[in-house]
């Protein structure tokens, strides 16, 4: 969870910086980019035919002696790529002028090219001084299809081309495909420093072999994956700077821990958040910034977010498109082609993402002078499997959640039938409940064929109740434990389509529902267990619970131990270490050596937002 | 390995209507015994006791010849059409403990049987062999009852009638609490013309299931178990469940989707409390908008979602989860009628979403008839 200021007069950002934090957060963790826009072009792509699925090379020029043409044997995706001969050294091909680019912005040039000539291009833009300037070469690549980015910054004025010409004075053959000529509000906005050698050092403070941090990154964002102490990984606002360390504000209140290491691998980004798109700019469009990334998993599931700014401040929306593996899409709009599997072939009726009522949303708050604060709630699969997010305004007011991802392979379902896409459809509202007309409402599910039909969470129901919603419901009477129903998919709830069925969310034992009338916002189920026996060596308490109830995910969590002979034994301290399922270590140097007695507990385990929706809680004491 | 009897006969065309629950009390006695339960209660004993024509403790089975049953003692002459209970042996196999009719007297030492347990028979010997005439020649009019106790847990079943001769009483006990504290029961009022019946039952542990099709009704159910993933500190997770109409399979929306819970109501009084089987709905919805009853949710790419279903007592009743049923199962309520829903033959689809224990890809389908 992250508590970072989000609202002001004409700032709106909340809901859309949530979108930059989480796209970011996913990079650090190994997703692989796909795609960007701006919010200043229609189609998003500034360059025309640049996914080449045009009829002909109407929109590309020869230079020189090259021969052009439109290739649908070699191709990145789609049907086609554009091949292009050259004769001699500076043939090639240029695009038509980019369309409705701005004066003196950085832009970036992506490009796929399979390049067996034997030489590298070289990679050209006219950023409208009237002349071509060297933005980087295409190497020879061996055939491989293989993308590259580039950047410039456009001119005061003036028309804007792309070319790409032979750097070899001998004939040779390049196919190019999926040119995408962008504004960059995601992978290289406000990324002030990145690396892959970081280390987490005295709980709370990040530090980089390549980097030392300086009073000027105060206030900024530092993500940073550990993937062996995964519960470090997170999005930190830096709250000072300590020698060359960034100290971390661990989350918005309380005294919990991160845990050390000392790897030198981790890696990190820092932001600076100010830099984020937000409705202030994208009001000026129809349609705003996005992004398309792909799971790390082996599924390779593809998803794609785009802003869409909306009138005033409180209902912002996130369009949102996936496909269960890697289905081709368009570098012009982001849309998944219908031929493969994705949200693109609801079944049910096709659907257009950018008309309102249409398509599935991520609806949340925008931010104002109202609701100040926000608060991001992100959960993401180690594996890729599934992440989920989540915004909750500060006061509270529209909230945000969405859902996306596999949710585990079982005796009915394969990985791709169990992938599940579930933001809002239609006009639902949006707040974090298991509820009708809420986010899980109405989404979508992946079959064994190319067809996403509908899908939504389902709830326990007696036919005359809805048990985690009864207003009676309570835990357990002889043990006081909580009932905790997995989260259920239902594919196809209506049958429609011939693909219904039940499917337990069962990746990580990460997404619950719990009876709705424990609090909202509230952090619940503590493990308990009976002390055993203290032993203090130097300052370390070594406590034992012969209940066999300690875990590996128990380090770096709080533990409360109370009712101990000593009082010196009593109070609450951060697990350091487990040496076994009955023995954990921690630093109290006022405890002592003797038997045990009392009670232990950790932080809760579960986290309930409201009416029912929960997730395993890494630890952290919730904030209200 | 659960004892499963299937589509076992009763009675014939000659019997009196209007006496199926005085006929046939005794021969529910007949399959908890077959069952592994025990006998602890009873209302005049010495008239059921009369009804067992035939008491051997040297029956038995051969599986190099299915259906026969011997005896060296003998006496099965003149017992054609009487039913035969086998229970115990030297290997007491679950497979061959059974109540079946007595199709063919072959000596005085040896009847043919029917019908086959559904996974065949094992080679045993020392077998008891039970006999008694369905048309009774005492038969239990009146209030009567047995109460009997499975091989393990701590529940305990009450099977009576009242006087009223075709109806049957049920009632779940706390092990050895009979009498006191006496529950509400279900009760099953047949059609007053039904005389006989096509009878089903499958027991395993605590777990007892028996359902039949009569000549008047059609299907009839009835169980008593003990929930699984009940919490360890939940003294009594012991229920009855069953149907008192003609709805009875439907586990998610009809009479097995009812149960009858203990519950300890302090004070040394063990009350019960209503629960529910719980099934899945879209969003919050309460009210048929259970999904697996929906028309279209049949046709899930030819695989079968077999859910064992969480038990949730009633918010009037306290508003929690108590266990999951341990032997019925839902599914689509549009799978056809009897379709078994796994290639190994472990789960059947009843009718109206019920899915009960099979025994094997082998198993008989039940018959839907009394004949």
């Amino acid at each position: 969870m992250l508590h970072y200021p989000a609202g002001g007069a004409d700032y709106d950002g909340a809901l859309m910086m949530a979108s930059y934090i989480l796209f970011h957060l996913l990079r650090v963790m190994g997703w692989t980019w796909l795609w960007e826009c701006d919010s200043q072009n229609s189609p998003a792509n500034h360059c025309p035919d640049g996914d080449m699925e045009d009829t002909g090379v109407g929109s590309w020029t020869a230079i020189g002696g090259a021969t052009l043409s439109k290739d649908s044997v070699s191709k990145h995706q789609g049907f086609y790529s554009l091949k292009v001969i050259s004769a001699a050294l500076n043939d090639g091909v240029r695009s038509a002028a980019l369309t409705n680019m701005e004066n003196t912005v950085v832009y970036r040039l992506a490009i796929w090219a399979s390049n067996n000539s034997g030489a590298a291009w070289n990679v050209d833009v006219d950023t409208g001084t009237g002349s071509f300037t060297n933005v980087g070469t295409i190497p020879q690549n061996g055939g491989t299809w293989t993308l590259y980015h580039f950047t410039f910054t456009t001119n005061a004025g003036g028309t804007r081309y792309v070319r790409v010409v032979d750097n070899n004075a001998t004939t040779g053959t390049i196919y190019v495909d999926d040119i995408n000529v962008f504004r960059s509000w995601f992978e290289y906005n406000g990324l002030d420093q990145s690396g892959s050698d970081g280390d987490v050092q005295n709980g709370n403070e990040f530090s980089s072999a390549g980097y030392s941090f300086v009073g000027g990154d105060v206030g900024k964002l530092l993500i940073f994956y550990d993937p062996v102490n995964l519960g470090n990984t997170g999005a930190y606002l830096i709250s000072s700077i300590s020698g060359t360390n960034a100290v971390l504000t661990i989350r918005g209140g309380g005294a919990e821990t991160l845990i050390n290491t000392a790897v030198g691998t981790l890696a990190w980004r820092l932001l600076d958040l100010t830099a984020a798109p937000t409705t202030a700019y994208e009001s000026t469009s129809a349609s705003g910034a996005g992004w398309g990334l792909e799971s790390p998993h082996a599924s390779q599931w593809r998803v794609f977010f785009r802003h869409r700014a909306s009138s005033g401040s409180t209902t912002k929306y996130i369009v949102t498109w996936s496909a269960p593996g890697p289905s081709d899409f368009s570098v012009m709009t982001g849309d998944f082609y219908v031929y493969e599997a994705s949200t693109f072939r609801p079944r049910g009726s096709t659907y257009n993402w950018a008309s309102p009522g249409d398509g599935w949303y991520i609806t949340g708050h925008g931010g104002d002078t109202a609701s100040t604060l926000c608060r991001l709630y992100v959960m993401v699969a180690s594996g890729g499997e599934f992440f989920t997010f989540g915004t909750r305004m500060i006061p509270e007011t529209n909230s945000a959640m969405a859902l996306f991802g596999v949710t585990g392979v079982d005796s009915l379902h394969t990985v791709r039938e169990s992938y599940v896409h579930l933001a809002v459809r239609n006009a639902q509202s949006d707040t974090m409940e298991i509820a009708w007309s809420q986010f899980p409402y109405n989404g979508a599910c992946g079959t064994d064929v190319e067809d996403m039909p509908p899908a939504a969470f389902g709830l326990a129901n007696t036919g005359d109740e809805a048990p985690l919603q009864d207003a009676d419901a309570r835990a357990n009477p002889f043990s006081g434990d909580e009932f905790l129903e997995r989260l259920l998919v239902l594919r196809d709830f209506d049958g429609d389509y011939g693909f219904y069925s039940e499917k337990e969310f069962d990746v990580e034992d990460a997404l619950w529902g719990c009876r709705s009338n424990i609090g909202d916002w509230t952090a619940f189920s503590p493990i308990t267990g009976t002390n055993n026996a203290f032993s203090l060596s130097g300052s370390t308490i070594t406590l034992t619970s012969n209940e066999a109830l300690f875990t590996p995910e128990m380090v770096g969590r709080l533990i409360t131990i109370a009712g101990a002979t000593t009082p010196g034994n009593d109070g609450t301290f951060v697990i350091t270490s487990r040496i076994s399922a009955t023995q954990v270590t921690y630093e109290n140097a006022g405890g002592a050596t003797e038997a045990g007695a009392g009670t232990w507990s950790t932080s809760p385990q579960y986290f309930h937002f409201t009416n029912g929706f929960c997730w395993k809680w890494p630890g952290h004491t919730a904030v209200a | 390995m659960a004892i499963h009897i299937r589509n076992l006969p009763s009675l014939d065309g000659t019997v009196t209507t209007g006496l199926i629950a005085a006929r046939h009390l005794i021969l529910l006695r007949e399959l908890f015994l077959a069952g592994r339960w025990t006998q602890s209660a009873i209302s005049n004993g010495a008239t059921w006791d009369a009804n067992i024509v035939l008491n051997l403790s040297d029956g038995a089975v051969n599986a190099a010849a299915p259906g026969r049953v011997t005896s060296a003692t003998g006496g099965f002459t003149g017992k054609e059409g009487f039913a035969l209970t086998l229970l115990g042996g030297v290997s007491d196999d679950d497979q061959n403990r059974g109540v079946y009719r007595i199709s063919q007297v072959i000596s005085d030492n040896e009847v043919e049987v029917f019908t086959a347990p559904p996974a065949g028979w094992v080679t045993d010997t020392g077998m008891t062999v039970r006999v008694f005439n369905w048309g009774l020649a005492s038969p239990v009019s009146g209030a009567n009852y047995v109460v009997m106790d499975p091989p393990v847990g701590n529940n305990q079943a009450y099977i009576g009638k009242p006087a009223t001769n075709y109806y049957f009483d049920f009632i779940a006990y706390p092990r050895g609490a009979y009498p006191a504290n006496p529950t509400a029961s279900v009760q099953h009022q047949h059609g007053s013309g039904a005389r006989r019946a096509r009878w089903n039952a499958y027991f395993d542990g605590a777990s007892a299931l028996i359902y039949w099709y009569d000549d008047v009704s059609g299907w009839w159910c009835i169980g008593f178990g003990e929930l699984d993933d009940a919490d360890a500190a939940d003294l009594y997770p012991g229920f009855l469940c069953g149907g008192v109409t003609t709805d009875c399979f439907n586990i998610t929306n009809g009479d097995m989707s009812v149960l009858y819970m203990l519950y300890d109501e302090g004070g040394g009084s063990i009350g019960q409390v209503d629960a529910r089987v719980a099934s899945a709905c879209r969003g919050s919805l309460t009210g048929g908008s259970r999904q697996n009853v929906k028309s279209l949710c049949r046709a899930v790419k030819g695989k079968a979602q077999i859910v064992k279903p969480w038990i949730y007592v009633r918010g009037v009743f306290g508003g929690y989860f108590r266990g999951r049923h341990p032997f019925a199962r839902y599914t689509n309520s549009y799978w056809e009628d009897m379709r078994p829903m796994t290639p190994t033959g472990t789960w059947r689809h009843i009718t109206e979403s019920g899915v009960f224990p099979m025994n094997g890809p082998n198993d008989p389908r039940p018959i839907a008839s009394a004949l």
